[in-house]
């Protein structure tokens, strides 16, 4: 069965990007790839089915990533989630992954740290 | 009218590369008060001059009845472009830096205060734009001195009187906003970056290399 992966982030340069990565670095032949621009859309996404991971960024409208993890937990809904943010603080890494985030990558990524996350996780 | 217009594209990759240089900012900010700074998706916008005293009263974090203090620094990356940034602060947040200078609120008007609030904005300034300018290429960022622009006047005050008195050198520009906010000391501030008009064209051009790439 096609893995299923979840891109959040209001840039869609950066979902691109990220889509791109995915894509290039996938064992995985076939592929569902979903997007939402904010935390909000991603939660009605969620809602409807759970993807075999999500990717999510930090800072966005409407409601924010942060937010989004909160609303995750309150639902009890438990995925493995990779948060891709410009936002490089120490206390924001810590506070997402006491939300049991697996994976936190720094943007701009580089392609050797995309592939080091990717086999660190373990998924696609 | 604006002559040079961004694509969605651009804008969107343009508030991307803000929100980068940003949070690299904001983690010195952080550092510095120990605490963790609250980010907002900047807003990025493409403005004529003769606007820019309401644009900056109706995008700030403040009131426009708010007392405020302002500081501009000018900076110029040659290959790119030239403009200015402008922080401005309430004297919520002046206070919110006694503590770090080991000072007492007595030492409020302190010239120690008003240096340190100038090293900081210079400090903010310089890290964004220097981290916006990276991710486009390596040339260095000049800057200029940061200046205080007011300390007393009202927001509304600021926006129309010493901050439009620099709006001679653009006819439309390009206007970043950025909030930084780190509710446990009630610190916040807004940062707008001005880009003057001769710096769409190279910012456009620089954009549609990185938006090549991307596909």
């Amino acid at each position: 069965m096609a893995k299923t992966v979840l891109v959040v982030d209001d840039s869609n340069f950066v979902r691109r990007v990220i889509v791109k990565s995915i894509k290039e670095y996938s064992n995985e032949g076939e592929l569902t790839i979903k997007e939402a621009s904010s935390g909000l859309e991603a939660l009605d996404i969620l809602k409807e089915s759970l993807p075999d991971i999500m990717f999510l960024d930090l800072t966005m409208p409407v409601m924010d990533g942060y937010q989004l993890l909160d609303e995750l937990e309150k639902n009890s809904i438990k995925l493995p989630i990779v948060v891709i943010s410009g936002d490089v603080q120490n206390e924001a890494k810590k506070s997402v992954k006491d939300k049991g985030v697996l994976g936190f990558l720094n943007k701009p990524f580089q392609k050797d740290e995309w592939e080091a996350l990717m086999k660190e996780v373990k998924i696609l | 009218m604006s002559k040079i217009i961004l694509t969605p594209d651009e804008f969107d990759l343009l508030k991307e590369l803000v929100n980068v240089a940003m949070g690299l900012s904001a983690s010195e900010l952080a550092e510095l008060f120990d605490n963790f700074v609250k980010l907002k998706v900047p807003s990025i916008n493409i403005e004529s001059s003769e606007d820019l005293p309401e644009v900056i009263i109706n995008s700030s974090i403040f009131p426009e009845d708010e007392e405020v203090i302002s500081i501009r620094e000018k900076f110029s990356n040659g290959v790119i472009a030239e403009g200015e940034g402008i922080i401005i602060l309430n004297q919520s947040t002046k206070k919110s830096i006694i503590p770090i200078l080991g000072l007492s609120e007595e030492d409020i008007e302190s010239e120690m205060i008003m240096d340190f609030l100038l090293e900081l904005s210079s400090q903010l300034i310089g890290s964004c734009l220097s981290n916006l300018f990276k991710q486009f290429n390596p040339e260095t960022t000049l800057f200029g001195s940061p200046k205080m622009l007011s300390t007393k006047d009202t927001l509304r005050q600021c926006a129309f009187s010493t901050i439009s008195e620099g709006k001679g050198s653009y006819e439309d520009m390009l206007c970043a906003k950025i909030e930084f906010i780190i509710d446990d000391v009630n610190f916040e501030c807004d940062l707008f970056i001005l880009f003057d008009s001769k710096s769409l064209p190279n910012l456009k051009e620089e954009l549609q290399v990185i938006l090549k790439e991307s596909y």
